[in-house]
C-alpha cells in the first residue's frame, strides 16, 4: 500500500515539469513573447527536459532504490530551477509565479543534493546524526522558499545564499567521497560525475547566481550555461550507461536494440508492404506472394540481426568497459558447454581477457604431481587442484589500458575461477574416463586378433597336417597296398593246404587287408583335419558332400537347397574354411542336442557374396539373451562360430525357440 | 600294347604304379608331375590312358581332365586319389573312371588293357 501511494506521488511529481513547461510555453504564446528568443528558450527547454528524462529512466528502471528516487527527485527540482532563469534572458522580468516554482526548485535541489551524497556511493554518518542534518536540511529550504514566495526582505537573499552553501558543501562531500573513501570501482563510476556536479555547479554558482544576487547585470549568456550545465545530467547518463551506475545500463543497451530492430523491422516489411498497398491495391495474389516471402525472409534473418545489432550496442555501451553479467553468463554458458582442453583453453585464455579487456590469461593444466609454475607478481592467479593430484593455474594480468583489476573484476574472476574449476574437472574424468575406454577398446581388438590369429594358425597347421598325412604315410600306404596286390597276384607262392599253420600267401592277405584298414583311418582323419572336397571341388561340393554323409550317418533327412553348379571354387579359401567349419558344427550341434528329423540347408550367392542358412525341425532351445557368458559355462560352439564368421568379416545369427527349431544365418561378403 | 600316361606328383606312386601297370602287360610311356606336364606328354607320346590324380599341385585333375580330353578325343581318363567320394565330381568333369588308390590292384588295372 505505502509503495502504491510512493509510485502515485512519484508519478504526480514526474508530471510536474511537462505540465509546468507547456504551461509556461502557453503563457507565453498567448502573450505574444516579444522579448523571448529563440536562443534561449530552446537550450532552457532541451537542459530541462533531459534532467527530467533521465530522473525518470532512473525511476522506473530502480524505483527500489533510495539513490534511484532521490537522483530523480534532485533531476526534477534542477530542472524546474533552470527553465525560468534560463528561458528568460533577464529573471527578474519573468511572471513571478514562474520565477517562484523555479526558485523553489532551486532551494529544495540544495538539501536534495546534500541527502543524495551523504548516501551514495557511500553512506556517511550514523543515522542520528544523518537525520539531525537532513531534517534541518529540508525545513531550512522549507523556509526559504517561504521567505521568496512573501518577497521577505532579506530573509529570500539569506535563504538563496543558504542554498548555494548546501549546493556547496554536497559538491564538496562528493569531492571528499571521492578521493578519501572510495574503491577502485567507484572511483571508475563517478569520475565523470564529480567533473559533472563540481564543474557546472561552481560555474553557475560564481558566474551567474552570485553575480545575480550582487546586482551586477554581466551575466554569463544563457546558451554558454546550459551548454556546461547538461553536462551534468549527461555525465549521470554517461556513468550509467558505460559505467554500470545503478546498473541501468542493461535496460538502456536492450532497448536501443530493440529500438533498432523495430526501425529495421518496419523498413523490410511494414515499408514495402504499404507501398505494395498503396501501387496495387488491386492484386491479393501478388500482394500476399510478396508478403509471404517478406514474413519468411524476416524471420528468417530476424535473430541474425538481432545479435549484430547486439554487438554493435556493446560496442557502443562496453566498448572500453564491459558487461558483467553479460560476461560472467555467457563465460558460464561456454564452460559447462566445454568437454575438451583445446574448448576450456580458449574460454579462459581467449574469450575472458576479450570480454574483460584483459590484456592476457594463461592456463596451466600439469601432469598428475607436478608443481606449480611460477607467477609474475602483478598477475592474479587461481590454482587449482583435481583428484588431489592434478594441478592446474589460471591466471590473469591487468586491464588492456594498464589499469589495475577493480573489484568487481576480482568478483567476476572468482565467480569465472570456481565454474572453471568445475570444467576442468569434468573435462579431466571425461578425459580419463576415455583414456580407459581406449584401452579397454584396444585390449579388446587386441584379444579378438589373437583368437582370430589362433583360429587361422590352428586351420593351418590342421591343413599341413592332413597335407603331410596324404602325402607321406598314405601314399606309402597306398604303394605297399600295391606291392601286396603285386606279390599275391604271383603264382609262385604256395597255398596252405589243410589244418597246418598259415601260409605266405593267406598271411599277405591279411597284411593287405590290415593296411587297408589302416589306410581308410588315415584318410578319415585327413578327412576330418582338412575336407579334401574343399580343396578339389570348392565349398559348394564339400557342404553338399558333407551334408549327405551326414544325414546318412545320423538318419536325418537333409534338403541341400543350392544351385546344381554352385561350386564356389574360387572363394579366398579362409572364407571357404570357416564357412565349412560352421556348417559342420551346426550340424554337428543339431546331431548331439536337436533331435530332429529333418534340416534344410540354403545356399546361394558367388565368390563375392554369400549366404548359408541351416534350419532344423528340431527341439530348439531358449536362446540366452547375449552369447559372452557361454564360455565361462564351457560351450564354446556357438561362441566359436561368431568368431570364425567375423574372422572372415561376415555376419551370424542364431533364432531359436523351444519347439520351434533352430535357424542359422550366415551373410559374408566380399570386403 | 596298351599305353599309360602316369600323372601324380609323388615319385614313389608313380613307381609302383608303373610296376603294377608293367606287370600287367601295360606300357607307361611316359610320367607327369603335373597337368601343364601331362598335357606336353599327351602331345608328345599320343597315350590311349592317362592314369591322373585328382590331388596335383597348381591345377587339380579334376579340372585338368577336359583339358587333357581336348587334346587327344580318344584318351581315356582314369582319376585316382588316396580319398573317395570323387565318383560324381570325376563323371561330371567327362573322366572316364574313378578308382580310389587302395583299390589298384591287378585285376582293376587288367581291365584296362585292350578295352
Amino acid at each position: 500500500m505505502q509503495q502504491r501511494i510512493q509510485q502515485a506521488i512519484f508519478t504526480l511529481l514526474a508530471l510536474v515539469i511537462p505540465a509546468f513547461a507547456l504551461f509556461q510555453s502557453y503563457e507565453l504564446w498567448q502573450a505574444g513573447a516579444s522579448e523571448l528568443d529563440l536562443a534561449n528558450i530552446i537550450p532552457a527547454l532541451l537542459l530541462t527536459l533531459t534532467y527530467w528524462l533521465i530522473g525518470l529512466i532512473l525511476l522506473l528502471r530502480l524505483f527500489q532504490r533510495v539513490e534511484a528516487r532521490l537522483l530523480f527527485l534532485l533531476s526534477q527540482c534542477i530542472g524546474l530551477a533552470l527553465l525560468i532563469p534560463l528561458a528568460y534572458p533577464d529573471p527578474r522580468h519573468a511572471p513571478f509565479f514562474a520565477l517562484s516554482v523555479s526558485i523553489t526548485g532551486l532551494h529544495f535541489s540544495g538539501p536534495l543534493l546534500l541527502h543524495l551524497h551523504i548516501s551514495f556511493p557511500r553512506r556517511l554518518g550514523g543515522n542520528p546524526w544523518r537525520r539531525r542534518i537532513l531534517v534541518s536540511g529540508y525545513i531550512l529550504a522549507a523556509a526559504s522558499a517561504l521567505a521568496w514566495w512573501l518577497q521577505a526582505a532579506p530573509w529570500w537573499q539569506v535563504g538563496i545564499l543558504y542554498t548555494v552553501g548546501v549546493i556547496m558543501l554536497a559538491v564538496g562531500i562528493l569531492i571528499f567521497m571521492y578521493y578519501r573513501r572510495s574503491s577502485a570501482d567507484d572511483r571508475q563510476r563517478l569520475r565523470l560525475v564529480v567533473l559533472g556536479t563540481a564543474l557546472p555547479t561552481s560555474f553557475i554558482i560564481f558566474f551567474d547566481m552570485l553575480p545575480t544576487l550582487a546586482g551586477f547585470s554581466l551575466r554569463v549568456p544563457t546558451w554558454a550555461l546550459a551548454l556546461l550545465l547538461i553536462f551534468n545530467p549527461l555525465s549521470y547518463a554517461y556513468a550509467i550507461s558505460r559505467r554500470d551506475l545503478l546498473g541501468v545500463d542493461r535496460l538502456l543497451n536492450r532497448a536501443l536494440v530493440y529500438a533498432i530492430l523495430s526501425i529495421g523491422i518496419f523498413g523490410f516489411y511494414l515499408g514495402p508492404f504499404l507501398l505494395l498497398y498503396r501501387l496495387m491495391p488491386e492484386n491479393i495474389g501478388l500482394q500476399m506472394i510478396i508478403i509471404s516471402g517478406l514474413t519468411l525472409f524476416v524471420g528468417w534473418s530476424f535473430n541474425g540481426a538481432r545479435m549484430r545489432v547486439q554487438r554493435w550496442a556493446d560496442q557502443i555501451f562496453y566498448g572500453g568497459w564491459y558487461d558483467y553479467p553479460g560476461v560472467v553468463e555467457t563465460v558460464s554458458d561456454a564452460l559447462a558447454a566445454s568437454t575438451e582442453r583445446s574448448q576450456i583453453f580458449a574460454v579462459l585464455t581467449r574469450q575472458v581477457p576479450e570480454m574483460m579487456q584483459l590484456a592476457s590469461a594463461n592456463l596451466w593444466i600439469g601432469r598428475a604431481n607436478a608443481t606449480y609454475p611460477h607467477t609474475p607478481p602483478q598477475q592474479e592467479r587461481f590454482r587449482f587442484k583435481f583428484q588431489s593430484e592434478v594441478p592446474a593455474q589460471w591466471t590473469v594480468s591487468a586491464h588492456k589500458d594498464g589499469s589495475d583489476l577493480t573489484e568487481n573484476d576480482h568478483r567476476i574472476l572468482n565467480t569465472l575461477a570456481r565454474q572453471a574449476e568445475i570444467a576442468i574437472n569434468n573435462m579431466l574424468l571425461i578425459e580419463t574416463l576415455r583414456t580407459q575406454l581406449d584401452e579397454i577398446q584396444i585390449s579388446r581388438e587386441a584379444l579378438a586378433q589373437a583368437q582370430r590369429q589362433l583360429l587361422r594358425s590352428r586351420e593351418d597347421e590342421r591343413a599341413r597336417l592332413a597335407r603331410d598325412l596324404h602325402d607321406s604315410p598314405i601314399q606309402t600306404l597306398v604303394g605297399l597296398n600295391i606291392q601286396l596286390g603285386l606279390l599275391l597276384s604271383t603264382s609262385s607262392l604256395p597255398p596252405v593246404v589243410g589244418e597246418g599253420p598259415i601260409g605266405p600267401r593267406e598271411t599277405i592277405s591279411e597284411m593287405r587287408a590290415e593296411v587297408r584298414g589302416l589306410l581308410g583311418e588315415l584318410r578319415q582323419v585327413c578327412a576330418d583335419l582338412r575336407p579334401p572336397m574343399l580343396d578339389a571341388l570348392g565349398l559348394g561340393a564339400a557342404l553338399r558332400a558333407h551334408a549327405d554323409e551326414w544325414g546318412q550317418q545320423n538318419n536325418i533327412r537333409v534338403h541341400f537347397d543350392a544351385p546344381e553348379d554352385i561350386t564356389l571354387s574360387k572363394l579366398p579359401d579362409e572364407v571357404a574354411v570357416n564357412l565349412f567349419r560352421v556348417a559342420q558344427e551346426t550340424l554337428g550341434n543339431i546331431s548331439k542336442h536337436a533331435r530332429a528329423s529333418s534340416v534344410n540347408i540354403h545356399l546361394r550367392g558367388d565368390e563375392h557374396q554369400l549366404q548359408l542358412i541351416i534350419h532344423d525341425d528340431g527341439r530348439g532351445f531358449s536362446k540366452p539373451p547375449t552369447l559372452n557368458g557361454l564360455p565361462s559355462q564351457n560351450h564354446f560352439g556357438l561362441v566359436g562360430m561368431r568368431e570364425r564368421i567375423e574372422l572372415i568379416g561376415g555376419d551370424w545369427s542364431l533364432e531359436s525357440k523351444p519347439g520351434e527349431g533352430t535357424r542359422v544365418d550366415v551373410a559374408w561378403k566380399h570386403a | 600294347m596298351t599305353s599309360v600316361l602316369i600323372v601324380d606328383d609323388q615319385p614313389v606312386f608313380r613307381r609302383q604304379l608303373r610296376q603294377l601297370l608293367t606287370h600287367a602287360g601295360l606300357e607307361v610311356v611316359a610320367e607327369a608331375g603335373d597337368i601343364t606336364e601331362a598335357k606336353a606328354m599327351v602331345c608328345q607320346f599320343q597315350p590311349e590312358i592317362a592314369v591322373v590324380d585328382v590331388m596335383l599341385p597348381g591345377i587339380s585333375g579334376l579340372e585338368g581332365t577336359p583339358q587333357l580330353k581336348a587334346l587327344a578325343g580318344h584318351l581315356r581318363v582314369i582319376l585316382v586319389s588316396a580319398y573317395q567320394n570323387f565318383e560324381q565330381a570325376a563323371a561330371q568333369v567327362g573322366a572316364d573312371d574313378f578308382i580310389p588308390k587302395d583299390e589298384l590292384d591287378l585285376e582293376t588295372v587288367l581291365l584296362w588293357k585292350g578295352t
